[in-house]
């Protein structure tokens, strides 16, 4: 089960309306590195990890996942909520606007909407943790790229933060995947 | 919409960065299991986090609903949610 607790992870500050840095931001909500695919691509292959301590790692970031989905929820609808069409039709969200108003979307930055393709789940603890070491990357590429394209300071402070944890995942996956190599040699699990 | 005050706002920052470090520590005893010394580190951490939160809900309202015993009316859905704050 979940339970919410009514507080961001970290907080949101943004410097004013704008749309066109949010056209950028909204593929780390629905794109195909985005928060959404992480939360949902840990949560599903945690079943079938080998150990509890797996499963319970695979839960604990995946449940992180949620808190950085709805970050950039905020930070998304915090930068679209004052726009005028035309203010978003001159940032590209036209046609956003033509299908979601101001309402918030699982796409990416083109419009491609969230897809689960995006995730994988092989069944084999190796197979998955390197996805998931490989993903995390993914999305930590995403926020440098997305620090460039940034000129709000607050908006800058929220995403190095979220860089940050992609790296501490990472990490953490590494340290998983060193784990399951030890143990398939030693014959203890599986 | 509704905005909160800047005391608010760093009241809520110290609940953030107490739970941020229970958060951190998690997943690092996830793969860290036999570290005594991280594990002794997460007990002080969640009862300041605990503490922290407490104090915070008595002043501005609920941020977990299981904390709302003492409530005198249902202000869940009166105070405001992150992203307008």
């Amino acid at each position: 089960m979940w339970q919410y607790e009514k507080k961001l992870q970290y907080p949101v500050r943004v410097n004013g309306s704008n749309p066109a840095l949010a056209k950028f931001l909204i593929t780390q909500y629905g794109g195909p590195d985005g928060e959404l695919a992480a939360a949902l691509r840990y949560l599903n292959q945690r079943y079938t990890m080998p150990t509890p301590a797996l499963q319970a790692l695979l839960t604990d970031i995946g449940t992180e996942e949620f808190a950085h989905l709805e970050i950039m929820a905020t930070l998304v609808y915090k930068l679209t909520k004052d726009a005028t069409p035309t203010q978003m039709k001159q940032a590209g969200l036209g046609a956003h606007y033509a299908d979601h108003d101001k309402a918030l979307f699982y796409c990416d930055g083109n419009g491609n909407p969230w897809t689960a393709s995006y995730i994988q789940a092989k069944g084999d603890p190796i197979t998955d943790l390197t996805e998931d070491m490989a993903a995390e990357q993914k999305a930590r590429s995403t926020y440098n790229w997305l620090m460039d394209l940034s000129d709000d300071p607050g908006v800058l402070d929220s995403l190095r933060f979220l860089r940050e944890r992609e790296v501490v995942h990472f990490q953490r996956f590494g340290e998983a995947l060193d784990k399951v190599q030890f143990d398939f040699a030693q014959k203890q699990v599986f | 919409m509704e905005t909160i005050s800047a005391k608010q706002k760093e009241d809520l920052k110290t609940v953030q960065e107490l739970d941020f470090f229970v958060q951190d520590l998690i997943e690092y005893l996830d793969t860290h299991p036999d570290d005594s010394e991280a594990l002794n580190q997460y007990k002080t951490a969640v009862q300041k986090a605990n503490a922290s939160r407490k104090e915070y809900e008595a002043t501005y309202g609920p941020l977990f609903i299981y904390d709302f015993e003492e409530a005198k009316d249902w202000s869940w859905g009166k105070t405001p949610w992150p992203w307008d704050m």
